[in-house]
């Protein structure tokens, strides 16, 4: 192999030139420029609705306003001493419920709840538990969805009077037809002994 | 003008048949207690209760306006959805034979009046106890029933018009603000013994 036919292709080199011969249907040859086809589809560009566009933004923009709020509530309940996180106070109904201001400063005040809470009564709204920040003054009270309860019927006086009128008249009578009931029975059993009483 | 008068007179005597009627299914379940009145002053304890009108209307407004738990009295109030009147006569006496038969005998003649079907009809030495139990019925559906119940000591009267689903009144027995009394029977009493008779 000389160099000289490789590099600047000066002399013979029949070695390349073999190869050269061989790869020659793939060797660069200048043609003119390939024809427009006769027919030429248009093509259409679909640009993106404006409402899609909106939506998306807005979605984008509640993610992040989610997120930021997210962090500003987690920032907001932070606190480097244990004070300020979370405190059960109350789980159900029956018990003690916070209803005043409360310092939760430490684990001890939880223990000494009872001495400064208030039981609440059975007409106020429960509260299931109440999340509160020494840093700021915000407290959530998470509420029980309280159970809907129904008014009691309010009867008059002569309503309660008929009612129980009608009661005792239906009392007699359903005892008077047990009372049928048994006679037939031991009668029944009395004439025929071996029937089986389904009763 | 005659014409006019026969068509008056026709439309007044069919209103009139229907009134009638009307009245005559309503009222042939009813018996007839005044005769018993005169057992009150000889009576240990008397029961007496009428329901019917205007109180049995509101009663039976209560009974549908009450909700409960276990729906009892909403089952009341269907049983009784039917019902026309309802009347009770209990007489309990210190001593045996202290009331006069023919007196429980009379209410028991006004149910072998037609309309009246016997159902039950049991007759027993010990304590000397009758019960019978009767039904009316207009077409298919029951228009009335009776309850009477005498022995040595006690007489019972029910007197039950309309309809009444009596399967629901006894299975609510004792149940809800149906309190089971027993007046029949008090506390010296024994209870009856089945087999040994």
């Amino acid at each position: 192999m000389k160099e000289d036919y490789l590099s600047n292709k000066t002399g013979t080199d029949p070695e390349i030139e073999r190869l050269e011969n061989l790869l020659s249907a793939y060797r660069y040859q200048e043609t003119d420029v390939p024809l427009v086809p006769s027919k030429i589809r248009n093509m259409v560009i679909v640009e993106p609705k404006r409402w899609t566009l909106s939506f998306s933004f807005g979605l984008a923009f509640a993610a992040f306003a989610a997120v930021v709020v997210g962090v500003g509530i987690w920032f907001l309940f932070m606190d480097n001493s244990s004070d300020s996180s979370p405190v059960l106070i109350a789980k159900s109904p029956n018990q003690p419920v916070v209803t005043g201001p409360i310092k939760l400063a430490s684990t001890e005040n939880i223990v000494n709840l009872p001495a400064i809470v208030k039981t609440q009564k059975a007409t106020q709204q429960p509260v299931m538990a109440v999340l509160r920040s020494k840093r700021s003054k915000l407290r959530i009270y998470i509420a029980r969805v309280p159970e809907v309860k129904k008014a009691p019927v309010v009867l008059s006086k002569e309503e309660r009077y008929a009612y129980s009128q009608l009661m005792l008249a239906l009392a007699i009578t359903s005892e008077k037809l047990k009372v049928v009931g048994d006679t037939i029975n031991r009668t029944d059993e009395r004439t025929n002994p071996n029937r089986t009483n389904n009763r | 003008m005659k014409v006019f008068n026969k068509i008056t007179v026709s439309i007044s005597i069919v209103l009139f048949s229907l009134v009638a009627a009307n009245a005559v299914a309503g009222q042939d379940a009813r018996l007839h207690f005044e005769r018993l009145s005169g057992l009150e002053a000889r009576a240990r304890d008397v029961v007496e209760v009428n329901v019917d009108g205007k109180l049995l209307d509101l009663a039976k407004r209560v009974a549908t306006k009450i909700k409960d738990k276990d729906g009892d009295a909403k089952k009341v109030a269907e049983a009784i959805s039917g019902l026309k009147g309802i009347y009770v006569r209990v007489y309990n006496f210190e001593r045996e034979n202290e009331y006069n038969v023919s007196d429980v005998d009379q209410i028991r003649s006004q149910l072998n009046s037609p309309g009246w079907e016997m159902l039950a009809n049991v007759r027993s030495k010990k304590n000397d106890q009758k019960v019978d139990i009767y039904t009316m019925f207009t077409g298919d559906v029951m228009s009335g029933v009776a309850v009477v119940i005498s022995e040595s000591k006690s007489i019972a009267l029910v007197n039950v018009i309309g309809m009444i689903d009596i399967e629901t009144l006894i299975d609510l027995s004792g149940k809800m603000n149906i309190p089971k009394i027993d007046v029949i029977r008090d506390s010296n009493t024994p209870k009856p013994k089945r087999d040994k008779e």
